[in-house]
């Protein structure tokens, strides 16, 4: 019954877009993780662990 | 090169003021909890005042718990863990104080607005207009001063903490701004820009990800800082961290419509929501395995560590309740799910076994830190997490076996066809057990809560406010990415022709998928060559980057609003009766405008919904679903969430005016074993009919095809409308004048479900919107 509701064309060619922008970035930062150097990823995960001094 | 070695001292000030803040907005959220909890089951405890009934109270329990409670201990990790990974003090210190004092005045403005009914009537957003702006106000103090915090910070590299802060400070403004448009009647009340489905949409667009960037991903970012902090180790996979970010990132803007599976939303954007809800199992789930994979070796501290105790403890709730979300987001779960206690529990399972625990392990491991002492009591704090732990299964399970129970008895049909439980109060009274194990679980928790109050309160006067500082070696810094260099280059180009020559090939038709499917395979080679080639330069790249604040906000950016984009634009900007053949909301009579504004006053959407789905059940027992057209003059749309009482959208002329009369005063005198609060003063208050020329004069503007009148003739029609109903009351022995409010909610009570049928269309074309205003108009007038 639902289906009675009807849109523009330009919502199908609009959704592909969208869907193509964000799963773009999301693709491209993805492979970028993958390529990260080791250096670069131990230098990373280490700055959580850094001391400080406190008085 | 010139280096210099410089100390940096941290501004904790600001951090141990949000600590506090949050742990007593904690207690007041959770105490506004066990009491609505409590009224649920005992309705005298809504004591017969307006200001301390259900409907006024749940808002200040939610809006307390996510904004002021989580919403100050996510600010309390984020400026205390920014300062530390960004190697540098906050920007500003009295940023810092503007962001602390804006926060806390905004939400004691909060507490005295929503009990005194000054709401929108929408879930999470029920603040008033002139609270609306502060809040976005605060919100750029507090954008500014982390990015200002970033821009000179000292560490080149963007520690992925800090991804989650930027996700959260960009997605919250832009979904807060847009589910807040509207338009001001007077200084306490406004309408939204958006009415019907469109509000209905905007809302669980803006409810559902306030969820995910409020309560998720801030608090992701903090347990990437302090669980490795705790355990003394690096979290588990930094590569994992990645990619659970930027999954999170693309599909969680998405999944909004699984809020509204069922109802009148149109089927391709239910279908959109649920199959992105269910995408999140997993990159949550990898979030979650993450986060326990860095105890690696550490395991054995949890017997003696209550930081790892409870992180340990929160991390598995953000799993267990991160798999819950999108099996409820199922539309055949959802049918049965939706509108019952079982999402009370869910929720739950999220705000007090993810946020509350991730909160407590947070404050146990801070406190002692930021006053240079130990923790007082770690038995203390032991006792805590146990009596927190039983308190929430005892709220969870008993939800979950309140919610399925409703949901199974109130669509369950005999064999003979007809309802099984045709009384809506049997489904209510069958649960009262389980709504009392949820007041005992909800006790426990706040019992534990306070403890640990206590115990920070004690560890506080056993210390003194500490100076943490930091040695730096500042270096000249080097020139970083462009927005421009960022945003057009090979890597992204390349990303987004593949992700595009895909959809196309998938989606397109005949040449159109030929053509694509060539394209996809060429990008994907020259990319490869171009990889092979220049395959440091592109490492280079994505490094500088990373370590770029600016174009790496603006691409968050991009990804959350091209989610939310495809799912606003064509609601909001498509004629969304185009083809509607069904009837047609009949437009308010001025009289039942203001019934109206007194319904979302009081709340009335915390407990009804007016929204019947098509299911057998709800169509045997409330009439035919609703359609889109049937809501479209509902600013805001009140579809509600959750049914404790039945759903109301096609109630009209069900009961006499009598019925009404009553059953607002004394809910026990119509329905026996009702848990309704009594609404007195609703008798004693008169209606603000001089509050209506501006109403109607706003609805006018947003396209409600108000017939127009005079603020006197106004005031007549009210008066005359309400004297019928007043007429009608009198032949059953009670007098009241007719501008009194109960008369205006009965008025508009009466009008519920009324419709008008559908304007018949032009032989050669859809009508459009405006002819069918003149037409809906012409049939108000003559009503």
């Amino acid at each position: 019954m639902f289906n009675n509701v009807s849109f523009a064309d330009w919502s199908g060619p609009l959704a592909i877009v969208a869907f193509g922008v964000s799963f773009g970035v999301f693709l491209f930062f993805v492979v970028g993780a993958i390529r990260m150097p080791r250096s670069k990823i131990h230098h990373d995960e280490q700055l959580p662990l850094e001391k400080e001094k406190r008085s | 090169m010139n280096t210099q070695t410089v100390t940096v001292e941290f501004n904790d000030k600001v951090v141990r003021r949000f600590v506090i803040a949050s742990i007593f907005w904690g207690i007041v959220a959770m105490i506004a909890g066990v009491l609505i909890a409590s009224q649920m089951s005992f309705h005298v405890l809504n004591f017969d005042t307006s200001w301390l009934t259900f409907g006024r109270l749940r808002p200040l329990h939610t809006n307390a718990a996510i904004f002021a409670f989580v919403g100050n201990m996510i600010f309390a990790g984020i400026y205390h863990s920014t300062q530390r990974l960004a190697r540098v003090r906050l920007a500003s210190d009295f940023l810092s104080s503007l962001h602390f004092w804006g926060w806390q005045a905004i939400i004691v403005a909060a507490a005295i607005t929503l009990p005194l009914g000054f709401s929108r009537g929408k879930e999470y957003a029920e603040l008033i207009w002139p609270i609306n702006i502060a809040v976005t106000l605060i919100w750029v103090v507090f954008a500014i001063n982390f990015f200002w915090t970033l821009a000179i910070r000292n560490e080149k590299s963007l520690y992925v903490a800090i991804w989650f802060y930027i996700a959260t400070i960009i997605t919250v403004a832009m979904l807060y701004i847009v589910n807040h448009l509207q338009i001001p009647t007077s200084l306490l009340h406004a309408y939204p820009i958006f009415g019907g489905v469109q509000d209905a949409l905007v809302q669980w667009w803006y409810g559902h990800n306030a969820v995910a960037f409020f309560l998720t991903t801030p608090v992701l970012g903090i347990m990437y800082y302090y669980l490795p902090k705790a355990a003394e180790r690096p979290v588990y996979s930094y590569r994992l961290s990645v990619v659970h970010f930027w999954s999170l990132v693309f599909v969680y803007i998405w999944a909004g419509p699984h809020h509204l599976l069922n109802t009148a939303l149109p089927e391709w954007l239910q279908t959109l929501g649920m199959i992105f809800s269910l995408m999140l199992w997993a990159p949550s789930w990898g979030g979650m395995l993450n986060g326990l994979l860095t105890l690696r070796g550490a395991w054995h501290k949890l017997r003696t560590d209550p930081v790892l105790k409870f992180f340990a403890a929160g991390v598995t709730f953000y799993g267990m309740s991160t798999f819950e979300g999108p099996l409820l987001a199922i539309r055949s779960v959802n049918a049965l799910s939706h509108y019952t206690d079982w999402t009370i529990g869910h929720v739950h399972s999220g705000t007090l076994g993810w946020n509350s625990f991730m909160a407590a392990g947070m404050f146990y491991w801070l406190v002692p830190r930021l006053y240079n002492t130990r923790l007082f009591s770690v038995k203390m704090a032991d006792i805590h997490f146990w009596t927190g732990m039983v308190g929430i299964l005892l709220y969870v399970a008993s939800m979950w076996v309140s919610g399925i129970t409703q949901g199974l008895m109130l669509n369950s049909v005999t064999p003979e066809g007809v309802l099984a439980y045709p009384n809506f109060l049997d489904a209510v009274l069958s649960t009262r057990a389980m709504l009392n194990t949820r007041i005992v679980g909800g006790a426990f928790f706040l019992f534990g809560f306070v403890l640990m109050a206590y115990n920070i309160f004690r560890t506080i006067r056993t210390g003194a406010p500490a100076t943490a500082t930091i040695e730096v070696t500042q270096e000249p810094r080097k020139e970083g990415m462009g927005l421009a260099s960022s945003l057009v280059n090979a890597p992204v180009i390349y990303s987004f022709l593949l992700v595009l020559f895909a959809c196309l090939w998938g989606l397109g038709r005949g040449t159109l998928s030929t053509i694509s499917f060539v394209l996809l395979v060429e990008t994907a080679l020259v990319a490869m060559i171009h990889m092979s080639i220049g395959g440091a330069h592109w490492s280079e790249w994505y490094e500088r980057l990373l370590e770029s604040w600016l174009p790496f906000s603006v691409l968050t950016l991009i990804a959350v609003v091209a989610g939310g984009m495809i799912q606003i634009l064509p609601t909001v900007f498509l004629d969304q009766t185009k083809g509607e053949d069904g009837p047609w909301q009949r437009v308010y009579s001025p009289l039942e405008l203001a019934g109206r504004d007194i319904y979302v006053r009081e709340g009335c959407y915390n407990c009804h919904s007016q929204m019947i789905r098509p299911l057998v059940g709800e169509v045997m027992r409330y009439g035919a679903s609703g359609r889109l057209a049937e809501s479209i003059y509902d600013f805001p749309f009140q579809w509600g969430s959750k049914r404790t009482g039945p759903d109301l959208q096609r109630v009209g002329i069900k009961y006499p005016n009598i019925w009404h009369f009553q059953h607002m005063l004394n809910p026990r005198s119509t329905s026996p074993g009702s848990t309704m609060p009594n609404y007195p003063w609703l008798y004693r208050q008169k209606t603000d009919l001089a509050a209506l020329p501006k109403k109607i004069e706003v609805q006018r503007f947003m396209g409600v095809p108000f017939p127009e009148r005079s603020p006197e003739e106004i005031t007549r029609v009210s008066l005359e409308q309400g004297q019928t109903i007043v007429d009608d009351l009198a032949k059953s022995g009670v007098q009241i004048s007719s501008d009194k409010e109960i008369i205006a909610l009965i008025a508009y009570m009466q009008g519920l479900g009324r419709t008008v049928p559908a304007p018949s269309p032009a032989p050669d074309a859809n009508p459009g919107l405006e002819t069918v205003v003149e037409e809906t108009a012409a049939q108000a007038a003559s009503h």
